[in-house]
């Protein structure tokens, strides 16, 4: 046996060796794999992590130049006053619960509240419950007021109703509470919109008081017993719960409280001297005045009639005049009737959606009957434009040619509709006009001939809200209705005829600019200065009784020649069958009424005392008073508002109940509210054509240029884009030319 | 970057997102408050070691300040009502530096108690979160109604006397001055030992007063007619005689014994409309206790006009209930009243007393039989 020598192995034996070098490939790859699915397990958890503390904690950035989606100012300085802890309580189910549409409601909720926490600063607290997990909230939610949101869903074999909850209440201070029984904001404005008032609600302490008169107006055709009054937003629940309201109208015309500071009169008619007086002394004595004034009284009625109905401001038999009255204060009330010719300030906001805001009439068009709007220049509102800019068009001769001296003219006297920065006006400003009038009238301030203000001394005034330059001044005319038939083609027709008739008049009167709000203020004098106090009814009555009482024993002591009068101390001897001569208040009491039945009522104390003499006239303030006249009351009474001739094409008073709630925060000044209700998006739209500035403008012409413009600017789209890029099309083949030149010559050489 | 150090970065990342990742999931988990989670104010309070209830309302004519030292804080002075438990149940108790209670010892109304007194000191929570005025100062107090001066006080001491198991002081109603829905309907309440100011609401009403006659319980018994086994009554028609009634081995019928012997069959019921009338015996007033009560006699309880007893199978045990009715009330339509229940000269209403005024003998018995050995073709008296 050859025993051949093995060598010695040197390093591993390849027969050996292959399949250990296969078992480390696959624990290589496995390894791989292994490491792979780890980093993809590693980068999932950690992608995911960042995602959901992303969607936890993100930032917002508002880049709406109105700030739409942040808070306002009203939100920021109501809950920076607190000094009480507000807690709300959000009765909510749970999110991931809710439907979709209701889910992201909740988003917009929850982010409303937790911002209101922030700024709250640790007065405000919100805490969660979950009625549906607890029979004790969902009980709670039944007693305050929160209401369930019942889904019903079915399907062929079932149904099912799903009980969702989403309601807040609001307590502060632990005493007073607010419930929104439900809470589905849509975007954050709507949830400041709904929370923000909510809690100036709570944190009212002590309400503003107001008194108030009112003369309500005759209601046509409708079942208003008392006629139509300003009921509606006096006790609308956003006012009450922070203002009250006292009815002052005392028949007997007592002098008005000293806690009453500020006085409504809701178009006063029918004034007597003494409730002149008693107004007087009220303003003398430092109160602030509000009048809506009317200069005629009007009917609407469901067929909307616009006849004029009966009425005075001053009573039968009054000696003095309110009118004289106010313009001693200062204030000038023309009793007439204002139409404003100028379309910008009688065409609606919103001509398609709510024509009915002035005058509209139904009419048939494909879409079926809709409500189209027409002009009626005695419905109109302030408009916020500087009407200098008119005064070209307005100066304008029949040929078109601008008279360069009247229009310097013109751009000295107009003033802007709207000139006055307090905050009252700033939501209207914003949409470019103040709320809709109704047959306004004129009020403004005293002035000379001249148009020199002529106000008392010690007294400022300012005209708040103007007319543009286009208004018509007239006596309220008998019937003011320009349509005047059922018939829809006999009706348009009417209209036109009713506003050419209106154009005509126009154009033989001045330009001027006729003032429609006025406000003066400072220590007024009274105006029954060196008259004689006008006596209360009662008062009167118990003259008229006293001399009645006089007359009736001189008539007695006349019957009875033979006798003398009874001296004093000294008994006159009664003649048999004669009966001595008795007061009437002893003739009463000695002669029962055989009406009576039963005993007499006991004599009181209260009945022996008289009741306290009335202080005496105060001839001048010590105290600024204030006067704010209205040149109407029609856009806020209560069937405007309330909208009862909404389907007939109006009018409706749109905008009536918010000037009327910023009206009293202006009066009380109170401005916490005053940012949110400003916040209202700036109109945005390009404007091609600024028809509205001049009224006599022909519409065809306006159209023409509209469509001239329209067009041009639609070219202009069309063509800027594709000329840019022809050009750049042009560069890049210039560049390439030449790049492709060069490397010709390059390579050449 | 090779894949391990890749990992390796990834885990730390993971890791040291994995702490603001729970914290807020944890965060959201406690998202919706329960209500059991909040603290009770008196913690671990049961009405079963309470020994003694004081309840204190401020009058409203406070003393004067003694003239000699103006600056001297003077007490405040309560209307007071202090209850004791009993065997029987809650009592009124003389409260010690008070003039002397008439009431003293008379039963007061266990149901009351509970609702007004134990329920609500069970259910009111502090939520530290929503404390009205947290350490309120004097002045704050006063304008939540929690100052001495004008908080309602409850002070509970345990069965030895020694301990106080629960002192609250109640002020105004959270609703003062508010209307509607504005209203929160509850009260601010505080310890004894705290100035936090907390709002309590409750959803049923909370009668908070040191009236005795609104706390006294009137009933003195309320029975289950068919455990009445013995009915005995003896009054003025009956001549001094007991008539007494018994319904033996569990039957429903009732018997006389020893009755008359020339009366007939009891008549059921009318026995049972008189046990009906029973089953609910409360006095219309309480007004003194017996041993001050007098001369009994002359309010006709000695010997009494209208004696009643009644025997009651409870459990196993007998419960014997004796009412004595003596004279009518003067100027009122009650009759005076005693009753082994509770050791008070009491009163009862007329209408309760004239059913017992009856003659036992005609209204409670058939008339007797028939003669029997009259033979059946006499002639009758009317023929």
């Amino acid at each position: 046996m050859n025993a051949l020598p093995t060598p010695p192995m040197q390093g591993p034996s390849p027969l050996r060796s292959a399949p250990a070098t296969a078992t480390g490939n696959r624990a290589r790859e496995r390894g791989a794999a292994l490491a792979l699915t780890v980093h993809v397990t590693l980068l999932l958890l950690v992608l995911g992590q960042i995602v959901y503390l992303a969607s936890r904690h993100r930032t917002r950035v508002d880049l709406t130049s109105d700030s739409l989606w942040s808070t306002t100012e009203s939100t920021r300085s109501l809950l920076g006053k607190l000094d009480k802890r507000l807690v709300i309580e959000a009765y909510f189910s749970p999110k991931e619960k809710l439907p979709v549409n209701l889910r992201e409601t909740r988003v917009w909720a929850d982010n409303f509240l937790d911002e209101m926490v922030q700024l709250g600063k640790g007065k405000v607290v919100v805490q969660r419950f979950d009625p549906n997990a607890d029979k004790a909230i969902a009980d709670r939610c039944q007693r305050i007021g929160v209401q369930q949101i019942d889904l019903r869903s079915s399907s062929s074999t079932s149904v099912s109703v799903d009980r969702h909850w989403q309601g807040l209440r609001l307590v502060y201070g632990g005493g007073k509470q607010k419930v929104i029984p439900q809470f589905g904001p849509t975007s954050s404005f709507v949830a400041e919109a709904a929370l923000t008032p909510a809690v100036k609600e709570v944190t009212t302490e002590t309400k503003h008081k107001f008194g108030y008169m009112e003369w309500p107006a005759t209601a046509i055709g409708q079942q208003t017993p008392g006629g139509i009054g300003w009921n509606m937003l006096r006790t609308h629940e956003g006012i009450t719960k922070r203002y009250e309201f006292q009815n002052l109208k005392d028949e007997d015309g007592a002098l008005l409280p000293a806690e009453i500071k500020t006085l409504f009169l809701f178009r006063p008619k029918d004034l007597t001297d003494r409730q002149k007086y008693v107004l007087d002394q009220f303003v003398v004595g430092g109160g602030t005045l509000v009048v809506l004034a009317d200069a005629a009284e009007y009917a609407i009625g469901p067929k909307r009639s616009f006849s004029k109905l009966p009425f005075t401001i001053d009573a039968a038999g009054s000696a003095f005049k309110f009118t004289e009255q106010l313009l001693h204060y200062g204030i000038d009330w023309k009793l007439k009737v204002l139409a404003d010719l100028a379309q910008p300030a009688y065409m609606p906001r919103d001509r398609m959606t709510g024509a009915y805001e002035y005058l509209a009439v139904p009419q048939q068009s494909m879409l079926g009957m809709v409500l189209q709007w027409q002009p009626y220049p005695y419905f109109f509102h302030a408009v916020a434009q500087d009407w200098k800019v008119a005064a070209d068009d307005l100066a304008k001769d029949e040929h078109g040619k601008v008279d360069t001296e009247l229009a310097a003219q013109y751009r000295k006297l107009f003033v802007p509709g709207m000139p006055s920065d307090d905050f009252l006006f700033a939501p209207f400003k914003k949409i470019g006009r103040g709320p809709g009038f109704y047959w306004p009238t004129w009020v403004g301030l005293r002035q000379r001939t001249g148009g020199v203000l002529d106000l008392p001394q010690g007294i400022d005034g300012r005209v708040l809200l103007w007319s543009s330059p286009a208004v018509l001044v007239e006596d309220p005319p008998q019937s003011l209705d320009p349509l005047g038939s059922t018939d829809a083609r006999a009706r348009l027709e009417n209209l036109q005829k009713f506003n050419t008739k209106l154009m005509e008049r126009f154009r033989g009167e001045p330009r001027q600019q006729a003032p429609l709000m006025v406000d003066v203020r400072g220590k007024f004098t009274s105006f029954f200065a060196g008259a004689e106090r006008p006596k209360r009814p009662s008062e009167i009555k118990e003259e008229e009784a006293k001399k009645a009482e006089a007359a009736a024993k001189e008539k007695e002591a006349e019957a009875k020649p033979g006798e003398t009068p009874e001296k004093p101390g000294e008994k006159t001897a009664e003649k048999p069958g004669e009966k001595p001569a008795e007061k009437p208040a002893e003739k009463t009491a000695a002669k029962p009424n055989p009406d009576e039945i039963g005993p007499k009522p006991p004599v009181t104390d209260n009945m022996l005392t008289e009741a306290p003499p009335e202080p005496a006239m105060r001839t001048g303030g010590d105290v600024p008073g204030r006067i704010v006249v209205i040149g109407d009351a029609d856009f806020l009474r209560d069937d405007l508002v309330r909208g009862d001739y909404r389907q007939a094409g109006g009018p409706v008073s749109i905008n009536g109940p918010p000037f009327f709630s910023q009206l009293l925060d202006w009066l009380a000044e109170d401005r916490d509210l005053v940012a949110l209700q400003s916040r209202i998006p700036e109109d945005r739209t390009l404007k091609f054509v600024d028809t509205e500035a001049t009224p006599n403008m022909d519409t065809r012409l306006s159209e023409q240029t509209l469509a001239g413009k329209t067009n041009l600017l639609v070219t202009l789209n069309v063509a800027v884009p594709c000329a840019l890029l022809a050009l750049f099309g042009l560069l890049i083949f210039g560049v390439r030319r030449a790049q492709k030149r060069s490397f010709l010559a390059s390579s050449t050489q | 970057m090779n894949l391990k150090k890749q990992n390796l970065a990834l885990f730390v990342a993971a890791i040291a997102l994995a702490v603001p990742t729970t914290l807020q999931l944890r965060s959201e988990a406690e998202i919706f408050k329960d209500i059991a989670s909040i603290p009770l104010l008196f913690d671990g309070f049961t009405s079963d070691n309470v020994g003694t209830i004081l309840m204190g309302q401020p009058k409203k004519d406070q003393p004067p300040p003694d003239p000699q030292n103006p600056d001297q804080k003077r007490p405040i002075a309560y209307d007071q009502m202090q209850i004791v438990r009993t065997e029987k149940g809650w009592a009124f108790a003389p409260i010690l530096g008070q003039p002397p209670n008439e009431l003293a010892g008379a039963p007061v109304s266990k149901d009351r108690v509970e609702s007004d007194i134990f329920a609500h000191l069970r259910a009111i929570r502090v939520d530290r979160d929503t404390i009205v005025q947290p350490n309120a100062n004097p002045e704050q107090l006063a304008e939540y109604g929690l100052d001495d001066a004008h908080a309602f006080v409850f002070k509970l001491v345990d069965t030895t006397g020694k301990n106080v198991v629960a002192e609250l002081f109640v002020g105004r109603d959270a609703a003062a001055g508010q209307q509607g829905t504005e209203a929160v309907r509850g009260v601010f309440v505080r310890k004894n030992d705290s100035n936090d100011v907390i709002l309590y609401e409750f959803d049923r009403g909370w009668r908070r007063d040191v009236l005795t006659d609104q706390w006294l319980d009137r009933v003195l018994a309320k029975l289950e007619p068919d455990k009445i086994h013995r009915f005995s009554i003896r009054n003025t028609a009956t001549a001094g005689t007991t008539f007494v009634f018994e319904r033996k081995d569990g039957k429903a019928s009732w018997q006389a014994v020893d009755a008359p012997a020339d009366v007939g069959a009891v008549r059921q019921m009318e026995v049972e409309n008189l046990i009906q009338r029973l089953r609910w015996i409360a006095a219309q007033d309480f007004r003194k206790p017996l041993q001050h009560a007098g001369n009994l006699a002359a309010l006709g309880l000695a010997p009494a006009q209208i004696e009643i007893e009644l025997t009651v199978k409870e459990g196993d045990q007998d419960r014997v209930i004796k009412i004595a009715v003596g004279n009518k009330v003067d100027d009122k339509n009650e009759y005076y009243m005693t009753c082994s229940e509770a050791q008070f000269l009491m009163t009862w209403q007329a209408g309760y007393v004239t059913t017992f005024e009856l003659d036992a003998k005609a209204k409670l018995f058939d008339p007797p039989p028939p003669q029997p050995d009259k033979p059946p073709d006499a002639p009758r008296d009317d023929k």
